[in-house]
């Protein structure tokens, strides 16, 4: 039983490691974190599966079995950075379809291992204790969960690195598989693993050894993974693998500066959403009174300043926020609002490219003002995805502003104002005295009346408006990354689908149920977390408390389930709480999430997972609680959330929105329902 | 129990040989850095993927041989593409359609603007004119850096493209006052019969042609380039062959005897260098490749090295640090090479040109603009060496 608990502790910071790790090796967007997730869970589902077909459980056996799964964890992590440049080279990004292999491949061991360790602990169980429930076995694998996430995201992530966390979240499966040592041998290996786990300590650094040039600095911050590398005299500060900012790049810096502050004839006060290496020495060329520099993640800002990429320039008010919650709340107005970020292809990112936001921002400036941003663009030619994001950034940003004038190049830059925007920016620059190395120089050749003209050609107002809750860019962002790799997602999506009906014509109308639930609850989570991300700000701890929350409800819910005498009414029951639940967020989304707590997310996501929770037992009752049964719950359930978790975030949300998606939802759950009551109707008639 | 510990030991150690295994099965996606030797990320023919018939773009292809069965060779780039009835080349532009070669990008470009001539680069041609540049999609490389990777890495059916016929072209490059046109951005190798096209009247109309390309050619077709072009800026990626193949997808001795060509042919020739970190950084490398360009195509040929900057696929990469570049250019200019400027650093004193004689700068640049200039005729103004390259008074420009 501590067994169970423990391994679960172990397997979630394991999860929230390698989702760390995968982000850090491909690409820190939603598509890695759910495809790590459904692999997870599908590896978790078949070795549950496989579980099974083991004749009789043994506590040896289970020792081994979780000795190799404390070893496993440090050796996989390592494999993944080993294998990474060996697989794809050095300094390369890959695609979806090669990010899913590796990445189902790598983790393969351990979450078949998991997945197989759960239900064979209760075949264990039973073999002592005949009638041990299911039930059990679930509330002590959910607690296990809960603690471990809880323990990762408010602890571990702080002060361990990767290979450090992994063995802290083992101990307690350390001590409960000491417990079943089966001697000598059993102590070999015990020893064995902790070996493993100290070498895989020492090793964190070396395994982080960049390609060219060496490691100066490695921060594991709450949102990614910080590495600053030298190269010779340059120092570039990496997120999650991918260049930041360096110490030799002045032509974004000028970029980003000088398009909007020439348009002023003084700015005063400017506001600066994240900054690029020389970002603030270019500002400081206006004597601005203020430059309030919001900065989301803490380690980049320090980093920044630690190594030269950001400066302490006169009037300088560095404030540590989410930029766009932070700017809901400034009483403050300016002259200028400068966005710093990286290209919007996740949520978090895209919630300061929407029509919300940039209402907030005409807001925030004074008459005359001016705001600025930029995306990727293109040397000579945009793609169609390309271009339909710029268009729809056009339409969106000209819903608030009178005037919107694009400038074309590799990043393409929005200049916003209720007035019309100058474009002799570099007879401006000389007339205000500002020394410029790219701006002025080669703004005439590279940014030519042509150019811009078949820029602006390029765009439409009518084109979609990009919103919080139904962030267009996000398709255009997918599309855009297939593109790239000359891949299409749709070979993928059939063949899940493909797996998916074909899975779903085995099921029982019970195991039906709780796929539906496991879909619901990951989906339903994920929908709430995006919402609360969209109106309350990315903010570490909140978003940790939300899933902690919603992974918590779970508890209490099959607890009650199991106490509850009638399975068939229950399970209906609960299916009906679901709907409603669906259908107040629906509502609530509608009518303006900003406006509700977090405490309500929370609540919401605590009620959700109850409902979940309390289906468990009740299907376990109703399909006869054997180890077949058990096996086949706990699998589906798995199945389920894994289902969810890629359908949600890589296909529902870009292409119907949030609310489209609980819509969708709320559909799967009717079927569900109705399935449920003729499977009562036909069991009564 | 032991037989079934050891079964458990046996499945992970297996499991995790799968892990290993297919990772090799891997590599052809992937590529490695120049210790390894066995990536090769050369493209293919696509089979079956040619349309029904020829479309609107479509040009019977120029230099091809018929072969038995319907199939035809392209004989233009060094991947002499065998394709059958119905099959795409490696550069996406050609296809065999019943039996005979057909461009399928001619009159069709995706791209067209009007560039400062400094920005191909050419700093030693006719310094400040402006040029008329334009592009159809396709390329014969697969550059995992590629900037362009947008039109050279589709077909042309897959791009938005406007109609331009080659006298069109002409007319609209005169009409904008460029003194030049120039086949650039994706590869004008793969679209070859429109640049000849657009490239004999505009020769007949006075204009230059300016030819910016990898350089992965045969020699015949250049043969023929060479009677048109008067500019060209070759890009030379790596000077070992594992680059070329890892990196680029094609290989480094065509592309020598194309720069040895171009010499022979007196066609104004600039060479550019492409600095990637972890891959074309090897100054022993760097020393190799000054020393055979001065051997073989002499000293005079300005000689670009180029920053690097996260690009298409190779984007999780720092920059080239400023001082890399610099090491290079020591070298070139220790090798005997006479004009080795430093690109994409803007603000560098090593982009301006400086004489060979005296060492005095004799061209100053600040971005697109000509604050200085000091030549007469094709001397140095100073002490009269002569500086290779294609001068006149200085075009003033435009502002
Ligand atoms: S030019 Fe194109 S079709 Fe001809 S050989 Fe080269 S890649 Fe093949
Ligand atoms: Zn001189």
């Amino acid at each position: 039983m501590h067994l169970v608990v423990a391994t679960g502790i172990a397997s979630v910071a394991t999860q929230l490691v390698l989702i760390r790790e995968y982000m850090a090796q491909f690409q820190g967007n939603e598509v890695t974190i759910a495809l790590v997730l459904f692999n997870w869970l599908v590896l978790g589902g078949v070795g549950t599966r496989v579980a099974l077909s083991a004749r009789q459980a043994a506590s040896s056996r289970l020792f081994w079995l979780s000795l190799l799964l404390i070893g496993l964890g440090p050796i996989q992590l390592a494999a993944i950075r080993w294998l990474r440049p060996l697989v794809f080279g050095t300094g390369l990004s890959v695609g979806f379809y090669p990010i899913f292999v590796f990445t189902l491949l790598t983790m393969a061991p351990y979450g078949l291992l998991v997945g197989y360790v759960l239900p064979y602990s209760l075949f264990l169980l039973r073999r002592q204790v005949p009638d041990y429930g299911g039930t059990r076995i679930y509330l002590a694998d959910n607690l296990g969960d809960i603690l471990g996430g809880a323990l990762f995201t408010f602890v571990l992530v702080f002060w361990l690195t990767p290979l450090q966390a992994l063995p802290a979240a083992s101990l307690p499966l350390l001590a409960a598989a000491a417990r079943l040592c089966p001697g000598r041998l059993g102590w070999a290996g015990l020893t064995g693993v902790l070996l493993i786990s100290l070498l895989g300590m020492a090793g964190e650094r070396a395994s982080l050894r960049p390609p060219v040039g060496r490691l100066i600095d490695y921060e594991e911050s709450r949102y990614a993974r910080l590495t600053v590398h030298q190269d010779q005299e340059q120092v570039t500060l990496f997120a999650d693998g991918q260049p930041l900012a360096g110490t030799q790049d002045p032509t974004l810096a000028e970029q980003v500066v000088h398009y909007p502050l020439s348009q002023l004839a003084s700015p005063g006060r400017i506001l600066l959403i994240s900054a690029q290496g020389g970002v603030l020495e270019e500002i400081a060329k206006y004597r601005p009174a203020v430059i309030t520099y919001v900065e989301l993640d803490p380690a980049v800002a320090r980093l920044m300043a630690r190594y030269g990429l950001s400066a302490d320039v006169p009037g300088l008010r560095p404030v540590i926020a989410d930029g766009r919650e932070w700017l809901r709340h400034d009483p403050q107005s300016y002259d200028a609002i400068l966005l710093n970020l990286p290209e919007p292809d996740t949520f978090q990112l895209n919630r300061f490219f929407t029509e919300r936001f940039f209402q907030l921002a005409a807001r925030h400036l004074r008459p005359g003002g001016v705001l600025c941003f930029y995306v990727e663009g293109a040397a000579n030619y945009l793609t169609e995805p390309q271009r339909r994001k710029i268009a729809s950034l056009f339409a969106t940003a000209g819903r608030h502003f009178r005037h919107v004038q694009l400038l074309p190049g590799e990043r393409i830059f929005f200049l916003c104002r209720q007035v019309p925007v100058a474009l002799d920016i570099p007879r401006r620059l000389s007339r205000l005295g500002i020394a410029t190395r790219v701006v002025g120089p080669f703004f005439d050749g590279d940014i030519t009346p042509e150019r811009i003209q078949a820029l602006m050609q390029a765009v439409d107002a009518q084109a979609p408006v990009n919103r919080d809750t139904r962030p267009y860019l996000m398709r255009v962002a997918w599309a855009q990354w297939f593109l790239k790799f000359g891949a299409s997602p749709w070979v993928f999506m059939l063949l899940v689908a493909a797996a998916l009906i074909f899975y779903g014509m085995r099921l029982r109308s019970e195991e039906y149920i709780l796929f539906s639930t496991g879909l619901l609850a990951m989906g339903g989570q994920i929908v709430l977390i995006f919402a609360f991300q969209i109106f309350l700000g990315y903010i570490y701890g909140r978003i940790g408390m939300l899933i902690t929350a919603t992974l918590a409800g779970l508890l209490p819910g099959a607890w009650l389930g199991s106490r509850h005498r009638r399975p068939a009414a229950g399970l209906m029951a609960a299916d009906a709480a679901i709907l409603i639940w669906l259908a107040v967020l629906m509502a609530c989304l509608h009518w303006g999430g900003d406006r509700l707590p977090a405490l309500f997310y929370y609540g919401a996501g605590y009620v959700l997972a109850m409902a979940c929770g309390f289906q468990v037992p009740l299907a376990l009752a109703r399909l006869g609680d054997d180890n077949r049964a058990a096996a086949g719950i706990f699998s589906v359930d798995l199945v389920g959330g894994a289902c969810g978790a890629l359908l949600t975030s890589t296909l529902l949300i870009p292409y119907l929105g949030l609310g489209g998606t609980v819509a969708l939802l709320i559909v799967v759950k009717i079927a569900s329902l109705s399935l449920m009551g003729r499977s009562v109707m036909t069991a009564g008639g | 129990m032991a037989p079934l510990d050891r079964r458990t030991f046996i499945a992970g150690t297996a499991a995790w040989l799968g892990c290993a295994a297919s990772a090799e099965a891997f590599r052809p996606f992937g590529r490695r850095s120049e210790e390894n030797t066995a990536g090769d990320i050369r493209g293919h023919i696509f089979k079956g993927d040619a349309p029904a018939q020829p479309g609107p773009w479509s040009h019977e292809a120029y230099r091809y041989e018929k072969m038995a069965e319907g199939r035809v060779v392209c004989a233009v780039c060094p991947h002499r593409c065998l394709l059958s009835p119905g099959d795409r080349s490696v550069c996406r532009s050609k296809v065999n359609l019943g039996g005979r070669l057909y461009t399928l990008a001619f009159g069709n470009p995706c791209a067209v603007h009007i560039d400062p001539v400094e920005k191909k680069p050419l700093y030693h041609f006719l310094p400040g004119i402006r040029v008329y540049s334009l592009a159809a999609a396709g390329c014969n490389f697969r550059c995992l850096n590629c900037q362009n990777w947008e039109i050279s890495q589709f077909t042309p059916e897959q791009v938005r493209h406007e109609p331009l016929a080659p006298e069109a072209a002409v007319a609209a490059a005169g009409r904008d006052g460029c003194r030049a046109v120039a086949y650039t951005y994706s590869e004008p190798i793969t679209f070859i019969e429109y640049m000849t096209a657009i490239a004999r009247p505009a020769k007949v109309a006075g204009l230059k042609n300016l030819w910016i390309s990898n350089g992965y050619i045969n020699s015949g077709p250049l043969a023929d380039l060479c009677d048109l072009v008067d500019g060209a800026n070759i890009n030379l990626k790596a000077f070992n062959d594992d680059i070329y193949r890892a990196l680029n997808g094609g290989r480094l001795a065509p592309v020598l005897e194309t720069l040895k060509t171009l010499h022979a042919r007196k066609v104004h020739l600039e060479i550019t260098n492409l600095v990637v970190p972890g891959y074309t950084d090897d100054l022993q490398m760097v020393h190799a490749m000054c020393r055979w360009i001065v051997e073989n195509v002499g000293p005079d040929h300005p000689l670009h090295f180029l920053r690097f900057f996260p690009q298409y696929k190779l984007d999780r990469l720092a920059a080239t640090p400023v001082s890399t570049l610099e090491r290079c250019r020591d070298i070139a200019l220790a090798q005997g090479l006479r004009h080795v400027y430093i690109g994409n650093v803007p603000g560098h004193a090593a982009n301006h040109t400086y004489c060979h004689g005296c060492g005095r700068l004799i061209i100053e640049r600040r971005g697109y603009q000509l604050p200085q200039y000091h030549l007469k005729d094709d001397a140095c103004a100073f002490c009269g060496a002569k500086i290779a390259g294609v001068w006149e008074e200085k075009v003033k420009a435009e502002k």
